[in-house]
């Protein structure tokens, strides 16, 4: 098929690379341009006519630091191996990007089009190796995934960047431990950008930034609206040389009690944020002893003739 | 040109442009599009099925001021001559745009394509005009005792480096190893969206000495333990804006994240809505009166503090 539309625009947002990509479909078939398409395992997945069926699959196909991606098509995507028993995604090689397909202006960061979540109680994905990208996937949790991270990644998920993508665990069971991003070592490099998160209760935290170094989180919205969420973001111990910047956590009818939780942090001067803005009801940093922390200009929100928003100061 | 992939966008991270594409791979043997290729120097370079070997010997082979773009595949490249003799690039052919391939967006903190040299010199010497590079790590090695990563004459005018990173973290520290030092008065450089890693005593990520009606943006400077003298030295620069960047201490101390040290120029320097960690001696510092103009320029404070102060003074 012509990968050029008829009007002289480009199908689809295929960023550039040197690798192959590796298109998954959400559903059995898929309509491409007017014509339906089956998707299967058994396709090699390298066209759009030809996706494969789980992005379970997808990752057991790419070859590491050799520019592959991974294109999920818009819907909504369900983690499981070839006989469709619910697994995590192992995103276990390294190099790799995964990413949902926008629109062509980059997709709605709010709400993207390609989906994906796991109907067990057991991680999204798994990120255990270095230098992955993944974008424009919205990660929205189903009931069945209980007490568990979204996506965890491990000491070996050196340089992961996550953008553009959201995590919606307003359909899942409250509990503390549904985390986000989760980190389960000391991965370094490590960036979140342009993230959105959506909770409705007592969940755990959006991001855990424990044991990371120089990783950056910026310009993401924490989209809290009713209950009581402890913290949008933990940095535990030996979080070092993070910056958190440019966020915005909004507490709607709930309560954000902590933005940035520093409990068990160990690192003096660890992590710096600037220019935040928290809701009525949230402080913006706690748990850190003197000098863990480093704030600048974040500010809190004003409710109607009130101050217009005033400017954060304490960290413990 | 660029090569049209079968998905409509174009292989390769390549800006729109009129001239060639010459493509490097990192290493002997290399992966496109899932089949292995043998790169060389005496390839044409045109096709990244017939990559070169070296990106040396692409500057070797580009046309000035006709839109030549150098792309270099991902992973760790080392400078050096066709025999494989670590030599520095030489960046001195004008209007030619050199860039990593990032295989995507790309993290901003730590591209996948590395640029290093293992010897006691630049990685790279940028000796012409209209240059731009980008999207690329400079590692600094061991080997290189003394010297910048990368640095630009005065014949680089027009100069802009955006979204790359410095990491002297392998180095052995030492005041001459550089990030960018400008070794003459260029004019029109800009540099923006870079990260520099450093961990001890080295010399300033950013030397803008001379230079004239040029920019540094959005930046981080990143210690991680030790004293930094100066992170972004502006020296006898005019017209000189610094903005939007943010020092990060870390473990260690920068004594003067912007030094004015050689500054002759009234209101030379503009420095705004940067950010300095708590552990910067003086947040600018070395200047004459009214050679540098400041507005929203905070430090970073800590529990108790205000969070945030106003730079007010300069000395």
């Amino acid at each position: 098929m012509a990968y050029l539309t008829k009007f002289g625009s480009l199908w689809g947002a295929v960023p550039q690379t040197c690798g192959r990509v590796f298109w998954v479909s959400p559903t059995d078939t898929f309509t491409i341009e007017g014509a339906t398409w089956p998707a299967s395992d058994e396709n090699d997945g390298l066209s759009p006519e030809r996706p494969l069926r789980r992005v379970n699959r997808a990752w057991a196909l790419v070859t590491a630091n050799a520019g592959d991606i991974i294109m999920l098509l818009p819907g909504t995507h369900v983690a499981a191996n070839i006989s469709a028993v619910a697994t995590s995604i192992a995103a276990n090689v390294a190099g790799v990007t995964m990413m949902g397909l926008p629109s062509m202006c980059g997709g709605n960061m709010l709400r993207p089009r390609a989906s994906l979540n796991i109907a067990a109680a057991d991680e999204t994905v798994n990120v255990t190796a270095a230098d992955i990208e993944i974008a424009h996937i919205g990660f929205v949790g189903v009931a069945g995934q209980t007490a568990i991270p979204t996506l965890n990644y491990s000491a070996a998920a050196n340089r992961l960047y996550i953008h553009d993508c959201t995590v919606d665990v307003t359909a899942q069971t409250i509990d503390t431990a549904i985390i986000g991003f989760d980190a389960t070592g000391a991965a370094a490099f490590v960036v979140f950008e342009r993230c959105h998160f959506i909770t409705d209760g007592a969940f755990g935290a959006m991001i855990d930034l424990t044991a990371t170094t120089d990783s950056l989180v910026q310009d993401c919205v924490f989209t809290h609206t009713t209950g009581s969420l402890a913290a949008a973001i933990t940095c535990g111990a030996a979080t070092d040389r993070a910056t958190i910047r440019r966020n915005t956590f909004n507490d709607g009818a709930g309560t954000i009690t902590v933005a940035v939780n520093g409990t068990g942090a160990t690192i003096a001067g660890g992590v710096l944020m600037s220019y935040n803005y928290g809701g009525v009801t949230t402080t913006l940093a706690a748990n850190f002893t003197a000098g863990e922390a480093e704030l600048c200009n974040n500010y809190d929100g004003g409710v109607g003739a009130a101050d217009g928003g005033v400017i954060y100061t304490a960290t413990a | 040109m660029g090569q049209l992939t079968k998905y409509g966008s174009f292989l390769g991270n390549i800006p729109q442009a009129c001239g060639r594409v010459f493509w490097v791979a990192p290493a002997l043997s290399y992966l496109v599009d899932g089949k292995y290729y043998e790169s060389s120097d005496a390839n044409d370079g045109l096709d990244p099925t017939r990559a070169l070997r070296y990106v040396n010997r692409a500057w070797a082979l580009v046309t000035a001021d006709q839109g030549d773009v150098i792309v270099l595949l991902p992973g760790t490249h080392s400078a050096a001559t066709t025999a494989g003799v670590a030599t520095s690039v030489a960046a001195n052919v004008a209007g030619v745009t050199m860039i990593g391939l990032p295989c995507g967006k790309g993290n901003p903190y730590h591209p996948r394509t590395t640029l290093t040299v293992a010897a006691a010199d630049q990685t790279v010497n940028v000796t012409a005009a209209d240059i731009e590079i980008a999207n690329i790590r400079f590692l600094g090695d061991a080997l290189n005792t003394a010297s910048a990563n990368l640095d630009f004459s005065a014949a680089a005018s027009r100069l802009h480096i955006h979204d790359c990173t410095v990491d002297v973290t392998a180095q052995t520290a030492n005041t001459g190893i550089l990030g960018f030092g400008a070794t003459g008065a260029a004019a029109n450089v800009m540099i923006e969206r870079c990260v520099f890693h450093v961990d001890d005593a080295f010399g300033a990520m950013v030397d803008m000495s001379a230079t004239t009606d040029s920019a540094v943006q959005d930046c981080i400077f990143s210690l991680q333990t030790g004293t930094l003298a100066v992170a972004l030295l502006t020296g006898a620069a005019g017209r000189l804006y610094i903005r939007r960047n943010q020092f990060n201490c870390g473990a260690g101390t920068i004594t003067a994240p912007i030094s004015g040290t050689g500054a002759t120029v009234a209101n030379g320097i503009y420095i705004s809505m940067n950010l300095f960690g708590v552990n910067s001696t003086v947040t600018v510092d070395n200047f004459d009166a009214a050679e540098a103009v400041l507005s929203m320029n905070y430090i970073f404070t800590i529990g108790g503090g205000t969070g945030g102060t106003l730079t007010t003074v300069i000395t």
